[in-house]
């Protein structure tokens, strides 16, 4: 198996939108052996388009075409790899994050197509993200605000929803290639966080990581909604923005919250 | 890029249910072209590569160091990844027909520079009539593909096929051959088509008996291979007479009218 089909060199961060996914980008782009550019979109995309011809079409592929299922993964894979591969290319020492929030969608395919890739599952309280999320101007082909973004339950829900494929992700991958990491965390104590982000991928702590701002950097699409605060310091000041919503919070919401360590209202904001 | 696998693909399109798998057996027929049946790929793939293109360019480009060449070459290599062991098991240049290709002639074009691109068109209203007693289902959902059950849906779709191989009438490497003048003149018109693949004329005379080579049992996706499995006759030219009622009619030509005179079927 190839390199560029193996996905060695390569790590996919993913989580749900505004959970400080762009933040990563910001910390992991300091650092002199990793490229961490803006979402791509790519590997949900590719991922999803190599499980279509793999589930609807792997018989007559087989058949017909004398192509195995090994055959078909590699061939994706190397497409993927190659299209956002070009800057660690001919480096192997050099590693390739990338950060397309939705990522967290396709986390267990990504593991089967790319089976030397690294995960990092980022998750934020729910209760912040969906005060974020509400914040946007998101809306879909037909111009309408989609769903998450407009009413604080489908926000919360939202977020429940991806934190659960998140988490059947990461056992599925397993803690050797899945990490998890808190957005609290990050913020709170980025050295330690970063630190321990970079030796599980194999990597040493720099403190260019850290010290961003001021540090040029190009954001694209989406990412440009987190301005603001990305040329700033990391800050704490964001956690707790969404207290307001914990009374909105349902039976699940709250058994997820809890699951990912985060306590109940009254119990965070005294943490905080 | 596109010589990954010797020479460049050829690749075959038209409105489904035009005649693109009798099209297949006759090229089959040939000594120095093998032509699966549809894998669906291309078109997934061009999508894809299309879409990027089209969304992604900047982000590419600027942050990954990929221009829109280097895109193009690592999804012709990818699709030629795909066609690659049938090349290897027949020692043949590749030919691949999925009806759905014709929508992505322009893409393909990019991605396979030198690919001979072949399109066969049909008279629209026996295109409609045939889309109209198959059973398709997506693939997700089981639901049935509103070409199969609603004359507008499959007439746009027949205008959109017809539309994207008009727009490739100034590339110098496209074909687009009539079906009808396929099955009541094939000597002739198997003639031009070969002569355009390179082809020469003792593979005509083989392409004239392609029934005799035809494996029906290929190719799950398609509907036709009973019926292709028969000698070329002219049955199926104006089935539509007997398919559509006065309301279906008027609809058919409410949205495919002007393309169907313009073809010279009305």
């Amino acid at each position: 198996m190839s390199e560029a089909a193996d996905g060695a060199g390569f790590v996919f961060l993913g989580g749900c939108p505004r959970s400080g996914l762009t933040v990563m980008r910001r910390l992991l782009s300091g650092h002199s052996r990793i490229h961490c550019g803006p979402d791509t979109g790519l590997p949900v995309s590719i991922a999803m388009q190599w499980d279509n011809f793999a589930t609807q079409l792997g018989d007559l592929h087989e058949q017909d075409f004398d192509l195995n299922a090994e055959e078909v993964r590699g061939n994706m894979a190397s497409l993927l790899t190659g299209l956002i591969g070009e800057p660690i290319q001919g480096d192997a020492a050099r590693i390739l994050v990338e950060k397309t929030s939705l990522n967290i969608l396709v986390f267990e395919r990504l593991g089967r197509l790319l089976p030397q890739a690294r995960f990092v599952h980022i998750v934020r309280d729910g209760r912040d993200v969906a005060a974020s999320l509400l914040e946007r101007d998101w809306r879909g082909a037909d111009g309408r605000p989609f769903a998450h973004v407009s009413a604080p339950g489908a926000a919360l829900k939202y977020w429940c929803d991806l934190t659960g494929i998140g988490l059947q992700a990461e056992t599925a991958l397993g803690p050797e290639r899945c990490l998890r990491l808190r957005y609290e965390d990050v913020v709170k104590k980025p050295k330690r966080s970063v630190t321990a982000l970079l030796r599980s991928l194999g990597l040493e702590y720099e403190a260019a990581t850290l010290n961003y701002a001021g540090q040029p950097i190009e954001l694209m699409g989406l990412e440009r909604d987190s301005l603001p605060l990305l040329d700033e310091p990391l800050t704490t000041a964001r956690i707790g923005c969404g207290r307001e919503l914990d009374r909105l919070a349902g039976e699940a919401v709250r058994a997820r919250l809890r699951e990912l360590g985060y306590g109940d209202a009254a119990t965070s904001r005294a943490g905080r | 890029m596109q010589e990954i696998i010797g020479q460049a693909p050829i690749f075959i399109g038209g409105a489904p249910r035009s005649g693109t798998t009798l099209l297949r057996a006759i090229v089959n027929t040939s000594k120095g072209i093998v032509c699966g049946p549809e894998s669906r790929i291309v078109p997934a793939l061009c999508a894809l590569s299309s879409q990027v293109e089209q969304m992604h360019m900047p982000v590419l480009e600027q942050q990954y160091g990929l221009d829109a060449d280097a895109l193009h070459q690592r999804f012709a290599a990818s699709i030629n990844g795909f066609l690659a062991p049938l090349q290897a098991r027949s020692g043949c240049r590749v030919a691949e027909k999925t009806p759905a290709n014709i929508l992505h002639f322009a893409q393909l074009r990019r991605l396979f520079p030198t690919s001979p691109l072949v399109s066969i068109v049909r008279d629209g209203r026996d295109v409609v009539a045939s889309l109209l007693s198959m059973n398709w289902t997506h693939a997700n959902t089981g639901q049935p593909m509103a070409i199969t059950r609603d004359v507008r849906a499959a007439a746009r779709l027949w205008v959109e096929s017809i539309e994207a191989g008009a727009a490739m009438r100034d590339d110098g490497n496209y074909f687009e051959l009539r079906y009808e003048s396929l099955v009541r003149h094939p000597r002739d018109t198997i003639a031009g088509l070969f002569g355009f693949l390179g082809e020469d004329a003792s593979a005509v005379e083989a392409a004239l008996d392609h029934a005799r080579g035809f494996n029906p049992a290929s190719g799950a996706n398609e509907a036709s291979n009973a019926r292709v499995a028969e000698p070329i006759d002219t049955r199926s030219i104006g089935r539509w007479r007997q398919a559509f009622d006065v309301q279906q009619y008027a609809a058919l030509l409410d949205v495919a009218g002007p393309t169907l005179s313009r073809l010279g079927y009305v």
